[in-house]
C-alpha cells in the first residue's frame, strides 16, 4: 500500500503518500535523497542483524533454522534495493518471484508480506514474518509481565476504570441522585488511582527490570536498540511495531470480530458490554455513549489524512470498524480525537486486526488514562514537561513566561497526536519506532526537549505570543532531519527516563486532579441541585467523622484539662464534701476518685454538647432537606395543578376555537343569505323598474290610442260631413232650386 | 530562524478564541480569514491550533491572535486553559445541525467561566451556503444571541460569506471597548482590557440590529 503511494508520489506527497505542506516542499526535496540513502543503509543493517541473530541461534523459536534461509533472501532483497537506488518495494516484490532461488518454505514466508500488502483489505489478521519472532518474543515479555502481574494491580485498574465511568456518568448527570456520591467516590478513589498508577509504574518498572534482566541475558538487545534508533526499514516497520507492541501476545481470538458483531447481531453485545461496564443499571446510558462515539467517529473519518491516495472507501470502513471496536473494547476511553490518526497509521502498515491489537497496546498501556474522558494524564505530562523545560532551558522559559506563552499550547498537541501532523512524516515514524520499542512515553519528552533545543535560540528572539507560537509550529513542521532529531532526543536526554517521569508525574498529578475537580464542581453547580438525598447522606456521614475526631481530641486534652479543671473540682468537693467524707476515709483517694468522676462527667457533658450540636446541625440539615422536599412536593403539586389548568385552558381554548369556527361558519352563512337577499332585492327593484317602464309605455300607448280614436272620430265626422255635402250636391244637380237650398246648409256648419 | 520575519508594527494585539462543537467548521473559518483558504478535506483539530492576522480596524492596525480549539467534549478540559486572556470569542454552530446550536449554551458557560466578563462574543451560524439543509432558523439564533447579549452573524467559510465581516466586527467592538477605556483611563496605551473594570457590552444593543446576515 505504501509502495503504491510511493509510485504515485509527486512533489506534493512524501514517500508515504502524505501531503507535504507547500512551504516545505523545497526542503522535503532536499531530504528525499538522504532518506533514500538512509533507508538503504538501515535495510542492510537490519538484514545483517536478523541474519546474524538467526544464525547465532539465540531465537528460541523453532523456525530459526528456516530463518537462516529466509534472511539471505531478504538481504538479497535489500541488496537488490541497494542496486537500483530509490527502488520501491513494489518493484522489488515484482522482481522477487523470478529471482527467488531460495527453498520453497522460505519463499512462502517471503510471500507473507506480499500477500499482506496486496490482499490487505480482505485479510484481517496476519502473523509477522518468522525472522522477527525472536524480537516479538523478547518484547512480549513486557505484555506478559503486565498482564500476569498481581491481581491487586488489575483490581486497582478495574477500580480506576470504574471510577472513571462513575465520573463520566456523574458529569453526564445521568444518576442525578447519586451523582455527588459518586463524585466523592471518585475523589476517594483518586488516591487509589494514584496508588495504582504508582503501583503500575512500580510493577511495570519491576517488570521492565525483570524484562531487562531477561533481556540483558539476550546479547542482541543493545544492538536492537541502536538499530531502532536508526529507524525501522519501511518493509519491516509494520511488523516490527507489532512485535514491539506484543500484538501476538495480546491477541484473543475472535475478540475483535465479536466486538464488531454487535452491529450485525443487534444490541446483544452492546447490552452485554453494558452489563460489564455499568452495573449501576442506567440502562440507556452505555448505548447512547456508543452512539456518541459513532457520531464523532463518523465526523473524523473523512478528516483523517484527507487526500491520502490509499484512503479509499474500503480503508475508511476498516478505520470505522477499528475505532468502533476499540471504543467497545475500552468504554472508559471510547473514542477520543487523535485516535483516528493512530488507527489510520497502523492500518496503513498492517492488517486490520493486527492494527487493533497494536492500538490497544498503545492506548491501554503506553497511554493509559491519556485519552479517557478526563484526559488527566495528558495534562499531568504537560506539567512535567514544563518542569523539565524549566530545568533545561531556563532562559527560553523565562522569555516565554515574559511573553505569556503557555508552552503546553504547542507541546500539548505534540503529545496528544504523538507528533502526527506536527513533524514531517519521516520524523514522525522515527519517533514512533523508538516510542513503541520502549513501550512508554519517554520518547515524547525526549523529542520535545530535542525540538526545544533546536528551536529555543530562535524563539528567544520573538516579540509576542503569536510570533513565538507560529514560529515554533512552523519550525517543528520542517524538522526534516529525522536522524538528527532522534539521536539528539535519545542520546542528549538519557537522564530523562521512565522512573524520573513517574516521580515528576506523581508530583504534579494532585494539582491536575484538583483542577479537574474544580471544573467538575463548576459543572455540578451549574446543573440542577436535585441531589438532596446525597447531601443528607453526607451530613449524616460527616458529623460522625467530626465527632470521632473531636472525641479523640478531647481525649488528648484530658491531661491538659486536669489542671485547668481543678478549680471546678474544688467547688464540687466543697459542695458534696460533707457526705462523701464519711464514706471515704482516705481523703486523697477520695479527691482522686471525685476528680476522675468529675472528669468523666465533664467529658460526657462535653461530648454530649458536641453531639447535640452535631445533631442540631444534622437536624437543621434534615429540616432543610425536609423543607426542600416539602417544597418540592408542593412545587410538584403546583406544577401538576398548573399542568391541569393548562390542560383545561387548552381544552377551553379548543372549545373556544371550535365555537369560533361554528360562529364563523354561521356568520358566513348569514352573510351568504344576506347577499342572496340583497341580490333578490336588487332583482326586485330592477323588475319593479321594468314594470314601471312598461306601465309608462302602456299608458303612452293608451294615450296614443285615445288620440287615434279621437282622430278617427273626427275623421268619421268629417267623412260624414263630406258625404252629406256630396249627397247634397247630387240632389241639387237635377234642379237648381234644390242646389240653392242645399248651399246655405253647407255653409252653416 | 527559518521562516521567521520581524513582526510588523501594530497598535493593538487582540486574542480571540474559536469555540463550538466538532465539525462546525472552526478551522476552516480560521483559514478562510487568515489565509483566504478553504479546505473541504480538513483534518481534525487536536488540542489547539493557532494563527494570526493583521487588519485595519477604525484606522488602527490590529493584530488578531486566534486560537482554534478542538471540538470534542473531552478536550474542553485542555482547551479551556487557552481561553484565559481572550478579549473576543467566536462561538460557532453549524446551521445544518441543530444539536450544535443547542450546545452553544454550554460552550458559552464554559467560556464565561474562564474569561473576563467583558469579552466580546459573537454567535456564528456557519455553513449558511447549505440553504436547503438549514436546521437552525436565523430568528431562533438571533433570539438566543439577544438573550445572551451576543453579536450574531451567519457565515459560510466555503463561499466566504460574512467571514471577514464577522471577524472585523468582533475586532471593531473590542477596539471600541478598549479605546473607550484608554480615553477614560487617561490615554494609557491600550493593551488587553484589564480586569476589574466593567464595560457593559449589552449597553449598545443596537449593534445586533445593525449586523447583516446572509439568510437572503
Amino acid at each position: 500500500m505504501i509502495a503504491d503511494a510511493v509510485s504515485k508520489s509527486d512533489h506534493k506527497r512524501d514517500a508515504y503518500g502524505f501531503s507535504v505542506r507547500p512551504q516545505h516542499v523545497q526542503r522535503y526535496r532536499e531530504y528525499v535523497n538522504i532518506y533514500k540513502e538512509e533507508e538503504v543503509e538501515r535495510s542492510a543493517r537490519w538484514s545483517n542483524f536478523l541474519e546474524f541473530h538467526a544464525e547465532s541461534g539465540v531465537s528460541p523459536t523453532n523456525g530459526s533454522s528456516e530463518n537462516t534461509h529466509v534472511n539471505p533472501s531478504e538481504s538479497d532483497k535489500k541488496k537488490e534495493k541497494e542496486l537500483n537506488k530509490g527502488a520501491e518495494r513494489k518493484d522489488l516484490n515484482a522482481d522477487k518471484p523470478g529471482s527467488d532461488l531460495t527453498p520453497g518454505n522460505a519463499r512462502e514466508e517471503d510471500e507473507v508480506p506480499n500477500r499482506e500488502k496486496n490482499v490487505h483489505k480482505v485479510q484481517l489478521w496476519a502473523e509477522i514474518r518468522p525472522s522477527l519472532q525472536a524480537i516479538e518474543d523478547l518484547m512480549s515479555v513486557r505484555v506478559k509481565m503486565k498482564g500476569d502481574s498481581t491481581n491487586g494491580e488489575q483490581e486497582a485498574q478495574k477500580l480506576n476504570s470504574l471510577a472513571s465511568t462513575d465520573e463520566t456518568e456523574s458529569s453526564k448527570g445521568v444518576c442525578e441522585n447519586d451523582s455527588e456520591d459518586e463524585f466523592y467516590d471518585a475523589e476517594r478513589s483518586d488516591p487509589i488511582q494514584d496508588g495504582s498508577s504508582d503501583g503500575t509504574s512500580v510493577s511495570s518498572m519491576s517488570a521492565a527490570a525483570d524484562a531487562a534482566s531477561l533481556v540483558s541475558a539476550c546479547p542482541w538487545k543493545d544492538e536492537l536498540e541502536v538499530l531502532i534508533h536508526g529507524g525501522a526499514p519501511m518493509a519491516l516497520r509494520g511488523e516490527l511495531w507489532q512485535a514491539f507492541a506484543g500484538v501476538k501476545k495480546r491477541r484473543v481470538k475472535n475478540y475483535y470480530q465479536n466486538l464488531l458483531a454487535a452491529d450485525s447481531l443487534g444490541n446483544d453485545i452492546e447490552q452485554e458490554l453494558m452489563q460489564h461496564t455499568d452495573e449501576k443499571g442506567s440502562s440507556t446510558d452505555p448505548l447512547s455513549v456508543v452512539e456518541k462515539w459513532k457520531g464523532q467517529i463518523e465526523k473524523d473519518l473523512p478528516r483523517t489524512f484527507p487526500g491520502h491516495p490509499a484512503l479509499d472507501d474500503d480503508f475508511r470502513n476498516a478505520l470505522r470498524r477499528l475505532l468502533t471496536a476499540y471504543a467497545r473494547h475500552n468504554p472508559s476511553v471510547g473514542y477520543c480525537q487523535a485516535m483516528n490518526f493512530f488507527a489510520a497509521l497502523l492500518l496503513l502498515l498492517m492488517p486490520e486486526e493486527n492494527a487493533f491489537w497494536s492500538l490497544t497496546g498503545i492506548i491501554d498501556d503506553y497511554f493509559h488514562d491519556y485519552y479517557s474522558e478526563e484526559m488527566l494524564e495528558s495534562q499531568v505530562d504537560q506539567r512535567v514537561l514544563e518542569e523539565l523545560l524549566r530545568e533545561r532551558f531556563p532562559k527560553l522559559v523565562h522569555h516565554l513566561d515574559y511573553l505569556g506563552v503557555q508552552v503546553a499550547c504547542v507541546t500539548g498537541p505534540w503529545f496528544l497526536t504523538i507528533f502526527i501532523n506536527m513533524l514531517p512524516w519521516e520524523s514522525v515514524l522515527r519517533v514512533w519506532d523508538v516510542l513503541l520499542f520502549e513501550g512508554n512515553r519517554v520518547m515524547l519528552f525526549r523529542t520535545a526537549l530535542a525540538l526545544m533545543e533546536f528551536y529555543g535560540p530562535a524563539l528567544v528572539t520573538t516579540k509576542d505570543i503569536g510570533d513565538a507560537v507560529t514560529l515554533l509550529q512552523s519550525m517543528t513542521g520542517s524538522t526534516f532531519d529525522s536522524s538528527q532529531l532522534v539521536f539528539t532526543a535519545c542520546m542528549g536526554y538519557q537522564n530523562v527516563h521512565e522512573s524520573k517521569l513517574q516521580e515528576l508525574r506523581s508530583k504534579h498529578r494532585p494539582a491536575v486532579i484538583a483542577a479537574f475537580e474544580e471544573r467538575l464542581k463548576g459543572l455540578q453547580a451549574w446543573r440542577d441541585s436535585k441531589d438532596t438525598a446525597t447531601k443528607l447522606h453526607n451530613s449524616k456521614q460527616d458529623p460522625n467523622s467530626v465527632l470521632a475526631s473531636k472525641a479523640s481530641l478531647s481525649n488528648g486534652s484530658l491531661s491538659r484539662s486536669e489542671s485547668g479543671s481543678s478549680y471546678a473540682d474544688d467547688i464540687f468537693i466543697s459542695l458534696t464534701g460533707d457526705c462523701e467524707i464519711d464514706i471515704f476515709q482516705d481523703l486523697q483517694g477520695q479527691v482522686l476518685w471525685l476528680k476522675g468522676e468529675l472528669h468523666k462527667l465533664l467529658q460526657e457533658k462535653r461530648s454530649a454538647l458536641l453531639r447535640a450540636e452535631e445533631l442540631e446541625v444534622a437536624l437543621m440539615e434534615m429540616v432543610k432537606q425536609d423543607n426542600r422536599r416539602q417544597l418540592k412536593a408542593k412545587i410538584e403539586q403546583l406544577e401538576q395543578g398548573v399542568t391541569e389548568l393548562r390542560r383545561l385552558v387548552s381544552d377551553k381554548r379548543e372549545q373556544e376555537s371550535a365555537m369560533i369556527q361554528v360562529l364563523m361558519r354561521m356568520e358566513q352563512e348569514h352573510k351568504v343569505t344576506e347577499d342572496a337577499r340583497r341580490l333578490a332585492e336588487q332583482d326586485a327593484a330592477t323588475q319593479r323598474y321594468a314594470a314601471e317602464v312598461l306601465q309608462e309605455k302602456y299608458e303612452e300607448a293608451v294615450a296614443a290610442l285615445a288620440e287615434m280614436e279621437e282622430r278617427a272620430v273626427m275623421a268619421e265626422s268629417m267623412l260624414e260631413a263630406t258625404l252629406q255635402y256630396q249627397s247634397g250636391q247630387v240632389k241639387a244637380q237635377p234642379s237648381p232650386r234644390q242646389l240653392k237650398q242645399d248651399l246655405p246648409v253647407m255653409v252653416s256648419p | 530562524m527559518a521562516g521567521y520575519r520581524a513582526d510588523e508594527e501594530y497598535d493593538y494585539l487582540f486574542k480571540l478564541v474559536l469555540i463550538g462543537d466538532s465539525g462546525v467548521g472552526k478551522s476552516n473559518l480560521l483559514s478562510r480569514f487568515t489565509k483566504n483558504e478553504f479546505n473541504l478535506e480538513s483534518k481534525s483539530t487536536i488540542g489547539v491550533e493557532f494563527a494570526t492576522k493583521t487588519t485595519k480596524v477604525e484606522g488602527k492596525v490590529v493584530k488578531a491572535q486566534i486560537w482554534d480549539t478542538a471540538g470534542q467534549e473531552r478536550y474542553r478540559a485542555i482547551t479551556s486553559a487557552y481561553y484565559r486572556g481572550a478579549v473576543g470569542a467566536l462561538l460557532i454552530y453549524d446551521v445544518t445541525r441543530h444539536a450544535t446550536f443547542e450546545n452553544a449554551a454550554r460552550w458559552l458557560r464554559e467560556l464565561r467561566g474562564h474569561t473576563d466578563p467583558n469579552i466580546v462574543v459573537m454567535l456564528i451560524g456557519n455553513k449558511c451556503d447549505l440553504r436547503h439543509l438549514v436546521a437552525v432558523k436565523t430568528e431562533e439564533a438571533k433570539a438566543f444571541a439577544e438573550r445572551e447579549s451576543l453579536y450574531f452573524m451567519e457565515t459560510s467559510a466555503l463561499d466566504a460569506t460574512n467571514v471577514e465581516n464577522a471577524f472585523t466586527e468582533v475586532l471593531t467592538q473590542i477596539h471600541k471597548i478598549v479605546s473607550k477605556r484608554s480615553v477614560d483611563g487617561g490615554g494609557e496605551s491600550a493593551d488587553l482590557p484589564g480586569k476589574g473594570e466593567t464595560i457593559n457590552v449589552k449597553e449598545d444593543g443596537s449593534v445586533l440590529k445593525r449586523m447583516g446576515c446572509c439568510s437572503n
